[in-house]
């Protein structure tokens, strides 16, 4: 098991073994100008990054495009990553990674704003003005077709808080087939709250290997696990 | 009243000054902007062959050294496995050298 460490990185590095990512959380209509802008210069320097982008870069350890690859993700699920961010992906090429807190879709709109202030996930102005905050299942099917989906928990969880086989069932295992049910197609990669790397709990290793699940996306490094 | 600007990465590097870089990073909207990563990759089956890539390896060689130079500059206390003291010497690279504006910009 690869745990973090800065000389893993070192080595990581050492052997062009790294691609660059961006991590978004909310991204309100208000600043998509701003957003659309920074998109459109990672569109200009780096690729797009697909999910056999990544196999093909796993599987050969070497970068196959003539620009360096950039993988955006847009973390939480919230309706602004279908409705804002992912169509200015399209407009400029790029794939989308969305690590989706499942039960963060699920739960009624009525109650969105309790869910995610009971459960890290930060809000902005229009947030708060009532109504749907999470994109909906039709939406995360929508998107992926076009982009990568992959569970974040259900809860938007990290594995410090899931402690036992039935925090297993419903966090790791439950809200991949949640998002498998709609998307029609294998969730490929999980990722903690907080970014928690793979290597640091035989029992969440085990849990997300078990799971089926390709990849661990983490805050130093990305696993590939199955 | 006059207002003060706040120095911007070039000129806080120009400084030297490395937790400068931190905070500022620290102090952006985190909720709603991007936050860049160099992410390494790690195959839990096995082996992942070597880059062929020069470009790559170039960049990575670079990279290690400023690894080296923020572990000095902000980390030195920090076991090697600290998680957290990696990822604030990783934020900091990866603002330094790629995000955009950055020392390494367009240019990778």
């Amino acid at each position: 098991m690869t745990k973090p460490s800065l000389d893993t990185t070192r080595a990581q590095f050492a052997a062009g073994h790294f691609i660059r990512v961006v991590n978004y959380h909310s991204t309100p209509r208000s600043d998509a100008a701003e957003l659309e802008r920074e998109l459109e210069g990672f569109a200009r320097d780096y690729a797009p990054v697909t999910l056999d982008d990544l196999d093909r870069l796993f599987e050969t350890g070497t970068w196959h495009k003539d620009k360096p690859g950039l993988i955006p993700v847009f973390y939480e699920g919230y309706r602004n990553s279908a409705t804002v961010a992912a169509p200015l992906c399209e407009k400029f090429g790029l794939t989308g990674w969305f690590p989706i807190a499942t039960s963060f879709v699920d739960c009624d709109p009525e109650f969105q704003e309790a869910f995610a202030r009971s459960h890290w996930i930060s809000l902005v102005e229009e947030d708060k003005q009532g109504g749907r905050i999470a994109m909906s299942w039709d939406e995360v099917a929508d998107l992926s077709t076009r982009h990568v989906v992959f569970p974040h928990t259900a809860h938007h969880e990290g594995f410090d808080t899931v402690l036992d086989e039935a925090d297993i069932r419903r966090e790791v295992v439950e809200s991949k087939a949640a998002l498998e049910a709609v998307t029609g197609q294998p969730a490929p990669a999980f990722v903690w709250l907080h970014g928690s790397s793979y290597g640091q709990s035989p029992l969440h290793d085990r849990a997300v290997k078990d799971a089926g699940y390709r990849y661990q996306f983490a805050n130093t490094m990305i696993h590939r696990v199955n | 009243m006059s207002v003060t600007t706040p120095p911007t990465l070039d000129e806080l590097l120009a400084a030297g000054d490395i937790q400068g870089v931190l905070r500022a990073g620290h102090e952006r909207r985190l909720e709603r902007e991007g936050i860049p990563m160099i992410l390494g990759l790690a195959d839990e089956r096995g082996t992942i062959p070597p880059s062929t890539d020069a470009s790559a390896l170039a960049t990575g060689a670079a990279l290690v050294e400023v690894v080296d130079e923020y572990t000095a500059a902000l980390v030195p206390w920090a076991r090697p496995d600290d998680e957290g003291a990696v990822i604030t010497v990783m934020q900091v690279l990866a603002m330094t050298h790629f995000a955009p504006g950055s020392t390494e910009g367009a240019a990778q």
